[in-house]
């Protein structure tokens, strides 16, 4: 088999079916045509060499074949933005609803606490991963069908929201990441609140009870809000008033976990010395004050860039 | 220079928009090229010569897969015919790429005319 004939069946092997043998057959005699006019220029046939480079001129098969496909791209110009639409919908519906089973899932195991953050990460990637797949093939394959529908047809100016300033528009993928950190609060807090207990080492919450079931009953509200701001997303008063609101009661809660003098009571065996236990009652408080000072920075700086703007009620 | 700044005229990246910006230009104005030339039947190599001629030099893998898609759409029709010792596809424009080859033609004249008038205007 010459290098030709090589390179006409690498072409033929990435082409389109129907057009394999008809596209190859006058790819063969335009190369022909082409070595001729050479062998013309030069005065004798050209060597193996020449064809070589010749067919390295033409380019790679792969990259050849790919210019006779009628559609170089996964989704086409016209249903881009309406296949940029989906997938936003899609993952923020994704995202809800995983973050709403892991709350269901939380109510009900015992045995749950830190271990089912990663297990939610992990359900909430492999659902995101399958949708972005399916979503992609629907519009690779009927997206010039969908975007030729009146989508974007249908809205007018009245129904658009009053926005100021783009500073009041909510990213949904920073609301989905809220909510993430909104299920990993829950768990840390179901810790907290049922006490932790590996073999014969239990920690004991109990003076922070009441602090730790404010906290879950705000962390709640914000996840509620989060859930709002997924389908609407954009800073309202009302939705800012609430969320200064939570913000301030968190805050109120971290300060009395800070003033707790032991904030965990710890059983073990065998039992822990004073400074032991001191030192792990040191640890939790300085996680709590750095969590707190993390609270009132990103509060505050929403809070300075919100303030000035003029925004809607609702 | 931050990365707003537009780049320079001896600036790599600004040959390379230029160019990308050439590219474009052409690219529109291939199809109205091909469908002119076609008016008389032509195999993939010898119009590919032709348009060379005339200066207009089209790499392969643009121009014969135009040809097809072109084909594709009605405005081409072809046929395989035995000359000099092998098979060749012929193209040749048909009725309806007549009838699209003159609105492109009166689209093209009428913005011709209109950037002449322009480039008058703001020398």
């Amino acid at each position: 088999m010459n290098l030709i004939q090589r390179y006409i069946q690498a072409v033929k092997i990435e082409l389109p079916s129907a057009q394999r043998e008809d596209i190859g057959h006058e790819l063969q005699s335009t190369i022909q045509d082409e070595l001729e006019a050479l062998a013309e220029r030069s005065g004798r046939t050209p060597s193996e060499a020449e064809v070589g480079e010749h067919l390295k001129r033409l380019g790679h098969p792969v990259r050849v074949a790919s210019t006779y496909w009628p559609r170089r791209s996964l989704v086409g110009e016209a249903a881009y933005p309406l296949y940029k639409q989906a997938l936003i919908l899609a993952f923020s519906v994704y995202v809800a609803v995983g973050v709403l089973l892991a709350v269901g899932e939380l109510g009900q195991t015992q045995s749950w606490g830190l271990l089912l953050f990663p297990k939610v990460l992990y359900d909430i990637a492999g659902t995101v991963l399958f949708g972005f797949f399916i979503i992609t093939l629907v519009f690779h394959y009927f997206g010039d069908q969908i975007a030729a529908q009146p989508f974007f047809w249908r809205w007018s100016p009245e129904r658009l929201p009053g926005l100021e300033s783009l500073a009041a528009y909510l990213p949904r993928a920073q609301t989905a990441t809220e909510l993430l950190g909104n299920v990993f609060a829950l768990s840390l807090l179901g810790v907290g609140s049922l006490g932790f207990r590996v073999g014969g080492f239990v920690m004991d919450f109990g003076p922070a009870g009441g602090a730790l079931a404010a906290l879950l009953v705000l962390t709640l509200l914000d996840f509620g809000l989060n859930l709002l701001n997924l389908v609407q997303p954009y800073w309202t008063r009302l939705k800012l008033t609430v969320r200064v609101l939570v913000g301030l009661g968190v805050v109120f809660c971290l300060v009395q976990l800070l003033l707790i003098p032991q904030l965990v009571s710890v059983t073990a065996t065998p039992a822990l010395s004073p400074a032991e236990l001191a030192s792990i009652n040191l640890s939790l408080k300085a996680t709590v004050g750095i969590l707190l000072a993390i609270l009132v920075w990103t509060e505050g700086q929403a809070l300075r860039r919100l303030l000035p703007i003029q925004l809607p009620w609702f | 220079m931050s990365s707003k700044d537009p780049p320079l005229p001896n600036d790599p990246s600004s040959a390379e928009l230029n160019d990308r910006l050439r590219m474009e230009l052409r690219r529109g104005s291939l199809t109205l090229a091909v469908l002119v030339a076609l008016r008389q039947e032509e195999y993939a190599y010898s119009l590919r010569k032709k348009l060379q001629a005339v200066g207009l030099d089209i790499e392969e893998g643009t121009l014969y897969p135009l040809v097809r898609r072109l084909e594709g759409q009605g405005l081409l029709h072809s046929q395989w015919y035995e000359g000099e010792g092998r098979e060749r596809r012929y193209y040749k424009i048909s009725a309806l790429g007549e009838a699209v080859l003159q609105a492109l033609i009166g689209e093209w004249q009428t913005i011709t005319q209109s950037l002449q008038h322009l480039l008058k205007e703001t020398p």
